[in-house]
């Protein structure tokens, strides 16, 4: 029983880094993915698979890896929830093309934003915030992915072309179309 | 692409990054106890499905591999019985060739983001400044 308990000792260290890591990490995650669904529900099915995807495949790679592995699976599951919405949009039209016609208002964008989480911004009647994190949920995909692991998140251009799986190149556009559209935005507010 | 900015567009760009940095920060402290617990039920989730062993974590893929691969060769034989023609021994090979292929897919559904993230993590591992203290 002895020989067991190095391993039994190292697993637990291990879990609890893991624990550490995930519990620092798993705010902004759902908040991301609330941002990219505008579903807590969804959000939060979607953490719970980055999680537990990010667990079984890399939580044995050392733990300065961990951040940009785990926002890469997060980012997959992002997409493949987009992938979905998309598909399922265009069966929709496809089996009532005549009753709603095919120029509606796409349902994403007509769903108010979540929630306003910040009781400052409720309290202060603080329109400009919310316009601004309106402009943020109305971002495409990709556009605000890039925003929010480049602005929120502090990854560097190359990380963050990593986890999109992206040129460099492309999450400057991106990050650029983000910056234009959010400042347009909060113009057009004033 | 028009690149034109106005002159104050940088800083402009700047407060409007610290307004929604500083915002979705305090969001996320503000989630209620609900939230809150139900993360902490899925990190245990997540976490009880830690591999105990590098051993471990291709158990089951590997199982599953071996049982498709017996199955192909079961079949490849059992098919080259039923036949004496070479050239019939032949697409046999062929055709157990691309089931192997596309059963070792099958096997290891749950590892197949892995295998797609491998050259991420190749390049990952070639970032020698990377501390990790992003978040």
């Amino acid at each position: 029983m002895a020989m067991a308990e190095p391993a039994s000792s190292s697993a637990d260290v291990q879990r609890r880094a893991l624990d550490r890591f995930l519990r620092e990490v798993e705010r902004k995650a759902l908040r991301m993915a609330e941002l990219a669904t505008r579903n807590r529900e969804d959000a939060m099915d979607l953490v719970q698979e980055a999680m537990l995807g990010f667990v079984r495949s890399y939580g044995h790679k050392p733990n300065a890896e961990w951040a940009p592995l785990f926002y890469r699976v997060l980012d997959s599951r992002l997409q493949d929830f987009h992938r979905r919405q998309t598909v399922r949009r265009r069966w929709r039209v496809w089996l009532r093309p005549a009753a709603d016609g095919d120029d509606g208002p796409d349902p994403l964008e007509q769903a108010p934003t979540p929630q306003t989480h910040s009781p400052s911004a409720r309290a202060e009647g603080n329109e400009a915030m919310a316009e601004l994190e309106r402009a943020l949920t109305l971002l495409p995909p990709r556009q605000r992915q890039a925003f929010l692991l480049r602005t929120w998140e502090g990854f560097d251009g190359a990380m963050t072309a990593g986890i999109m799986g992206c040129s460099e190149g492309s999450v400057k556009t991106h990050l650029s179309r983000a910056m234009h559209s959010l400042r347009d935005r909060l113009e057009a507010h004033r | 692409m028009n690149d034109y900015r106005p002159p104050d567009s940088t800083a402009q760009e700047q407060r409007i990054s610290e307004m929604l940095r500083a915002h979705l920060d305090e969001s996320v402290e503000n989630y209620d106890a609900a939230t809150l617990s139900r993360l902490n039920q899925a990190r245990q989730h997540a976490l009880d499905a830690l591999p105990t062993t590098r051993h471990r974590q291709w158990f089951w893929p590997g199982l599953g591999l071996a049982a498709a691969m017996a199955l192909v060769l079961m079949l490849s034989v059992q098919r080259q019985s039923l036949t004496t023609s070479p050239d019939a021994v032949g697409d046999s090979l062929v055709g157990t060739q691309l089931s192997v292929d596309e059963i070792a897919l099958l096997a290891s559904d749950d590892d197949l983001e892995m295998f797609q993230d491998l050259e991420f993590y190749a390049w990952l591992e070639q970032q020698p400044d990377w501390d990790g203290s992003s978040s």
